[in-house]
């Protein structure tokens, strides 16, 4: 039997909870062929499989070792689940191919999910790369909109 | 139609009607008067606040189109999310502090919307791809020039 909205959250909540506090990111939680489709950070390919959700969470876990996840909101509906989010962390290790600032990071963004068999099939990011480049110093804020 | 389809309907209708047609009574009938529009950058309070952004950018950039699709739409009772890709024919005034570069922009997004216990629009908070929009209008050389 097909996993029901609020079962395919918490497998969403569980997966993305453990891969950015602790850094183990559970293939036991993904399908075989999952996908990543995020380009954060200079990622040029979406491989599937495992490996592609370890890079971006090594990647950003690398530069900020003591990364959290902060869950804003969640949505989740049929075989789709919806996070907004923020992630912290203290930039010691050089944030995307930058010197490491030693700054202290806050940056937010939306994962959507598809659902397959209760495993995570394919995921899609919208992050605030552009905010992140400001906190560092890298682009001055502009004025409003 | 039950009330997730008309969510579903109503966050259409936002993107198609007032985004992409200008129609402010589309905002009238789909959003509460004390509607919050909120991006990384700004925090629009009010029904009016959120037209005057509607008129300005689509003032600034031609042909402005936002689409999605019933598949990239998300929804619950009083919750629903979207995700959209957002274009225009040419960039032809200042935005933010960066003037005209007439390039045409292409960029992906998505916004998470909530509802009252009536249906309307309370709050529209957006994650769009800003680094990208920057890139394509100079924005970003602008901004290491300044």
């Amino acid at each position: 039997m097909a996993n029901t909205p609020e079962q395919n959250n918490a497998v969403c909540v569980e997966f993305f909870d453990t891969a950015w506090n602790t850094g183990n990111v559970r293939a036991d939680l993904l399908t075989a062929d999952a996908v990543d489709h995020s380009f954060v950070g200079g990622k040029a390919k979406s491989e599937p499989g495992v490996g592609s959700f370890q890079h971006i969470v090594g990647m950003f876990r690398h530069a900020m070792p003591d990364i959290h996840l902060t869950m804003l909101d969640q949505i989740y509906a049929a075989d789709k689940v919806v996070h907004r989010w923020s992630l912290t962390g203290t930039d010691t290790g050089g944030v995307m191919g930058m010197p490491p600032s030693g700054k202290q990071l806050t940056f937010t963004g939306t994962t959507t999910v598809r659902m397959a068999d209760g495993k995570i099939a394919e995921r899609w990011a919208n992050v605030d790369e552009l905010g992140l480049l400001q906190q560092l110093g890298v682009v001055p804020p502009p004025p409003g909109a | 139609m039950d009330r997730i389809e008309e969510n579903t309907e109503h966050i259409q209708r936002f993107f198609d009607e007032i985004w992409s047609a200008g129609n402010m009574e589309t905002v009238d009938e789909l959003c509460d008067p004390q509607f919050q529009f909120i991006l990384a950058f700004a925090h629009l309070d009010g029904r009016e606040a959120f037209k005057n952004l509607v008129r300005n950018n689509r003032r600034i950039f031609e042909n402005l189109t936002y689409k999605t699709t019933p598949d990239d739409i998300v929804t619950t009772d009083l919750k629903g999310a979207a995700f959209w890709n957002m274009s225009t024919t040419k960039h032809s005034d200042t935005w933010r502090n960066v003037p005209a570069s007439n390039n045409p922009v292409a960029i992906k997004g998505m916004t998470f919307f909530r509802f009252n216990e009536d249906g309307k629009f309370t709050e529209a908070r957006v994650q769009n791809d800003v680094i990208s929009m920057m890139k394509q209008i100079n924005g970003i050389k602008m901004l290491y020039d300044s």
